[in-house]
């Protein structure tokens, strides 16, 4: 049976036109079999796309080191590029071009390049001159080193004493770490982000609206305070084991206590919060695809799972690839989720950890060691931009009409169907919100104890009568209105040039502009402050300036990917006709390029806004300077390392409530306003 | 038609955010101009202000504030407003570079002599301030209350003490059955390995905690080097290793743990707000130490900064301790003669108890001249190389407790698990004794590339040590 099978599954993979005859679901190893096809066609997909990345730098290395060989006919032949070039500048710039141009240059130089230059400068320095001493000196420890020992697999680790059963992750050493962590959350958020998109783009059922908000969710954060939430949620005594446990009581049966420890730790939550990205591109990817190729489709005899297969997914696949790209650099970067686990030793093995742990050093300075691994870091994540930069160029065939909206295909689900999707949604969705609804809980019980339903209490909340709460709420509103304000003015202006202006060095220009998503805050503050503090920039009791310029800077990437996702999605022909009948350059940009890119850029901006509020590493370390123009983070912080019980946890947790009640308000509205266009928040 | 209603869609979408933006930008100019109107006259404040540069939190400046304000000194020096910084600790040398800073206060003895080793701290030798530091007891429970320069005047003196001891949650205990403990020793004991891989004890990773660190230096000089290590190791591998003094503490309030390091407000604040737990003062071996106020260095409004040590070491000034919300132990004990501290006899009997109980005599000076080593050889051979250490100590409880060894070969593997390991330095194989430990401080102070290689290196040999243990007690085991 089996044997006879094999054959005709495969002849379904490579022959597209089968008859018919062969029932829409299959049976259910075909199914599988194909599932299983895709998920390995995609990670091929992307592995062939890191290998290209990986030639390109090789090439871009040969390249240097082709014009040292031959440094006088190579810098003629720069020259004569370079004159080339500024032909080619002359030619495409126009004034307003130059100004957007040159203000661009002007903040990125000052508040990013140079911050980060004075950070890394002393990496590179010793007393001999330049070296890669520091590199070397990392790569010699052993930790950073591929391991590969049995024991490094110990993943299942049962604790007959305490009846527990602890889940690891594989501990490969930090770099193979950091890699196979965000593969495997990449898998995690690409199977549940496309499941969610396409359930919602192609069904309509009852609390479909309120299923499509709490999707967005998990992409609100708690700085601090999360922490202690997923920790008294997930753990062997924690609220979800008790949960399960009563429940089996209830019938009798004893619940094994399951405690994720360690990088196993670390997926499952970044996964769960991560998915939101996918879900976001692979829905606007469902809902662009053009009704009439699956008609086409249907004509030919493609139904249920293979239409989907052959027709439906590899259609949306660009914006599922965008968004599995996007999930892997905000993994590996993520520092977040490390910390949290951190009393796993585990947990410390991956990069973004060890950078953290190794930037202060004892003696009021910084240490070198962190801002390497930063480096290294930064080398992962920004080969994950080019690759989405080089797809994105590739998929541009996907606006060719631009201001409508295709009819969805939409169908209605069965009362039977609709129930049984709920019964496996609802588990996955509480999992997913775990970091959400924790912090809620923690707001609202009296102390942390192991019983299911500890004592209640509101008296948490009265720390929102505390003035200089209120006070850092109205600034931190106002720090990111403003830091919003600057990242549209400037991320259109760049959006702009990158995308319509001809000029040399644009992809330069757009990895400036979106490498910060991938730098770690804590360097970009500790460069802040050896720069700038006591300057004009950053007197001793004035950091506000700093803190505003901070989050322009570090969120400004939100608002360019979603203009710039606006500005491939138009033809640019519009803007030729425009011209063509009289408009000017300036014209045309105000008249015509702003309105059709406009929501699109709402939507970025509003991510840029979201994202700014709930901004860490900067507000931190620059609010100490005066806790009067501090951000709402920094008194989050300070709270939960007061004393109980007016302070401690449970307040803080009632100010984390606080700060996801206004992000959930903007991202409510956001979503109110695009409905069907939210790609734009994302906007690869 | 289509296009053109998304087009007037579009625009009414931008007008809205245009209208939101512009509002919002407008008020923050507003606000900024009047924020940045204040203020002008000094490098900081103004000139009856004074700036205190602090690790304490907020409750602390604000109790403070308004308390030393009211009074009769503040008057008298025409002081109206303190300033408060708050940056971590290594960034405090640049924050006192840029001048305007009069007062250093918390933040712990470690941070305090760094600063005075880089020369930030005034004497406190003129008349006012000689009368006022004699008012601080010179030692309490064996800890330093004061620290002199090499000329015999004092830079930093204690404000408030703090105390170490352990926070433990009787809901975990009785659920594995565990004992409660009473001592730090009693933490190296067997019975807390029994749960392994499940941890029982939650300690503070030495780096990221000056107070944790406080009670591995008094275990190691308590019990002499090498026997303090062996005891920190067999605590270490029963341990999961918490990266701050908050999370150590959290562990055992979430009940992650049964037993967490915590330093006594903390703790006392757990078990007054959550039921199943405790804070235990551990008897016979009390842990104090002294949080420190000093002066910088040449501070230009030298009368005001002393005014301001003089009202917090003043009867009345350590009665703000008893604050709600702030609840530390004061440094002088005229502060329970005052009307709050006569409202506090449960502080006051925990302050005698503290005094009275028999502390090992801390040597302040040795713990300055090994800090950095000593943290970082804890970093690792505990933390770093934790698989290893709690693999083997797991082990070693489990043929224990099948009585397979006895508890004397438990002793002595353990004895061979935790003594300082040996790496090459300068072509020689070296112990981790004293006596190397100061002699690389400095250098793992300066030299981060020379701080990263004694990690590495301590972390194989540390490896080394409990592979080689194990595959020992593994070639007698049946």
């Amino acid at each position: 049976m089996v044997e006879e099978e094999a054959p005709s599954a495969q002849g379904e993979g490579t022959k597209l036109a089968e008859p018919e005859l062969v029932p829409a679901q299959g049976s259910v190893t075909t199914v599988l079999e194909q599932i299983g096809m895709w998920i390995l066609g995609l990670f091929i997909g992307l592995g062939k796309r890191i290998v290209s990345i990986g030639r390109w730098i090789v090439r871009g290395f040969q390249k240097i080191l082709r014009f040292f060989r031959n440094p006088g006919q190579s810098l003629l032949r720069f020259a004569r590029r370079l004159r080339a070039s500024s032909e080619l500048m002359g030619r495409e710039m126009d004034l307003l071009s130059w100004i957007q141009l040159l203000a661009i240059m002007a903040i990125f130089g000052l508040f990013l390049i140079a911050p980060l230059l004075s950070v890394v400068w002393g990496t590179f320095m010793t007393d001999e001159g330049f070296s890669f001493e520091i590199i070397t000196t990392i790569f010699s420890n052993p930790a950073y080193v591929p391991q590969w020992q049995p024991s490094n697999f110990n993943i299942i680790r049962p604790s007959p004493a305490t009846g527990i059963v602890e889940i690891w992750g594989m501990d490969l050493g930090i770099i193979l770490n950091s890699v196979y962590m965000a593969v495997f959350v990449t898998m995690i958020s690409v199977l549940l982000g496309t499941s969610f998109a396409f359930l919602i783009a192609r069904y309509e059922f009852p609390g479909k609206g309120i299923l499509r908000t709490l999707l967005l969710f998990p992409m609100l954060s708690t700085p601090f305070i999360g922490a202690i939430g997923i920790k008294w949620f997930l753990g062997g005594n924690g609220f979800l084991n008790n949960l399960a446990s009563a429940f089996f009581e209830v019938f009798g049966l004893t619940w094994t206590r399951i405690e994720f420890h360690g990088i196993a730790a670390i997926i499952v939550v970044q996964g769960l919060s991560l998915f939101s990205l996918v879900y976001l591109n692979a829905y606007s990817s469902f809902m662009g695809i053009d009704p009439s190729l699956e008609e086409q489709a249907e004509n030919l005899g493609a139904t249920g799972f293979k239409l989907f297969r052959s027709v439906t997914l590899p259609l949306a696949m660009p914006g599922i690839q965008a968004g599995a790209i996007l999930t892997f650099i905000l993994s590996i970067e993520d520092l977040g989720t490390p910390i949290v686990y951190s009393e796993d030793p585990q947990a410390q093995n991956v990069l973004a950890y060890q950078v953290f742990d190794s930037i202060n050093a004892e003696a009021g300075g910084v240490n070198p060691i962190g801002p390497a691994i930063g480096l290294i870091l930064l080398v992962f994540a920004l080969s994950g931009f080019i690759a989405i930069r080089k797809y994105a160029a590739l998929r541009s065939y996907a606006s060719a009409s631009k201001g409508g909206q295709w009819n969805p295909r939409t169908r209605e689900l069965s009362t039977r169907a609709w129930i049984l999707m709920y019964i496996v949604i609802i588990p996955v969705l509480f999992f997913a919100l775990i970091p959400q609804i924790s912090v809620i809980y923690l707001s609202f019980a009296q102390y942390r104890s192991s019983a299911l339903f500890p004592p209640l209490t509101l008296d948490h909340y009265a720390i929102l009568g505390n003035l200089n709460i209120q006070g850092a709420l109205v600034r931190t509103i106002l720090y990111a209105g403003v830091a919003t304000l600057g990242t549209v003015l400037l991320g259109v202006s760049a959006a702009y040039i990158i995308s319509r202006r001809n000029i040399p060095g644009k992809t330069a220009l757009d990895l400036l502009v979106t490498s910060p998503i991938a730098l770690p805050g804590i360097v970009i503050a500790t460069g802040y402050f050896t720069l700038f503090y006591n300057t004009p920039i950053f007197p001793q009791r004035f950091p506000m300036t700093l803190i505003i310029m901070s989050f322009l800077v570090r969120k400004f990437p939100f608002t360019v990917r979603a203009a710039y996702a606006g500005l491939q999605q138009t033809p640019v022909a519009l803007e030729e006709a425009a011209q063509n009948v009289g408009a000017s350059k300036n014209k045309t940009f105000t008249s015509i390029v702003m309105p059709l890119i406009g929501v699109s850029v709402l939507a970025g901006a509003l991510l840029s806004f979201v994202y700014s509020v709930s901004e860490v590493s900067t507000s931190l370390l620059l609010g100490g300077a005066n806790y009067d123009q501090a951000p709402l983070t920094w008194w989050i912080n300070d709270t939960n390392l007061g004393l109980p019980p007016s302070l401690g946890a449970h307040p803080a947790a009632a100010l984390g409530v606080l700060m996801m009640v206004m992000q959930m308000v903007v991202i409510a509205v956001t979503n109110a306003i695009l409905k069907t266009r939210a790609s734009a928040m994302t906007g690869i | 038609m289509a296009s053109e209603f998304e087009t007037g869609r579009n625009m009414k979408n931008i007008m809205i955010a245009v209208v939101v933006i512009a509002i919002i930008g407008v008020a923050s100019v507003i606000i900024v101009l009047n924020m940045g109107g204040g203020g002008g006259d000094g490098p900081i404040g103004p000139q009856n202000s004074i700036t205190i540069l602090t690790r304490h939190d907020t409750a602390i400046h604000s109790a403070y504030e308004s308390a030393f304000l009211a009074t009769d000194i503040a008057d008298e020096y025409n002081i109206t407003d303190i300033v408060w910084l708050t940056q971590d600790g290594s960034f405090w040398d640049a924050v006192i570079d840029a001048g305007g800073v009069d007062v250093l206060w918390g933040g712990g003895p470690t941070l305090f002599d760094q600063m005075q080793r880089d020369g930030n701290l005034e004497p406190l030798n003129s008349t006012h301030m000689t009368e006022v530091v004699a008012r601080v007891p010179n030692e309490i429970a064996g800890a330093d209350m004061k620290r002199y320069d090499v000329h015999g005047s004092v830079v930093w003196a204690a404000a408030a003490i703090s105390s170490f001891g352990f926070t433990v949650n009787h809901e975990f205990l009785d659920d594995y059955g565990l004992p409660t403990p009473n001592n730090w020793t009693h933490l190296a004991q067997p019975v807390w390995g029994s749960l392994l891989p499940t941890a029982t004890i939650a300690m503070g990773n030495a780096p990221k905690t000056t107070s944790n660190t406080r009670i591995y230096e008094i275990i190691t000089q308590g019990m002499g080097w090498d026997a303090g290590w062996v005891t920190l190791s067999r605590m270490a591998g029963s341990a999961r290793l918490y990266q701050g003094s908050v999370e150590t503490q959290a562990a055992a309030e979430t009940q992650q743990v049964g037993v967490s390091m915590s330093i006594d407000f903390y703790g006392y604040s757990t078990q007054a707000n959550n039921p199943d737990c405790e804070y235990i003062l551990p008897q016979g071996e009390s842990i104090v130490n002294g949080d420190p106020i000093a002066i910088v260095k040449d501070t230009p409004k030298m009368e005001l900064a002393e005014a301001f040590v003089d009202y917090v070491l003043s009867a009345e000034g350590q009665a703000v301790w008893f604050t709600e919300g702030v609840n530390r132990m004061p440094v002088l004990e005229s502060a329970f003669t005052t009307p709050e501290g006569l409202e506090r006899p449960d502080l006051y009997e925990f302050f005698n108890q503290t005094k009275l109980n028999v502390g090992i005599d801390f040597n302040d000076t040795l713990s300055l001249e090994i800090n950095t080593s000593f943290i970082y050889y804890f970093e690792a051979v505990f933390n770093d190389a934790h698989d290893g250490l709690a693999a083997t100590w797991k082990a070693l409880v489990d043929a224990y407790n099948d009585a397979d060894i006895t508890l004397e070969q438990l002793n002595d593997f353990a004895t061979q698990m935790g003594t300082p390991v040996n790496v090459t330095y300068q072509m020689e194989s070296r112990k981790f004794t004293v006596d190397f430990a100061r002699e690389i401080n400095e250098q793992m102070l300066t030299d981060s590339t020379f701080l990263y290689n004694m990690q590495v290196a301590w972390t194989a040999a540390a490896n080394a040590q409990y592979a080689q243990v194990l595959s020992d007690l593994n070639a007698i085991l049946p």
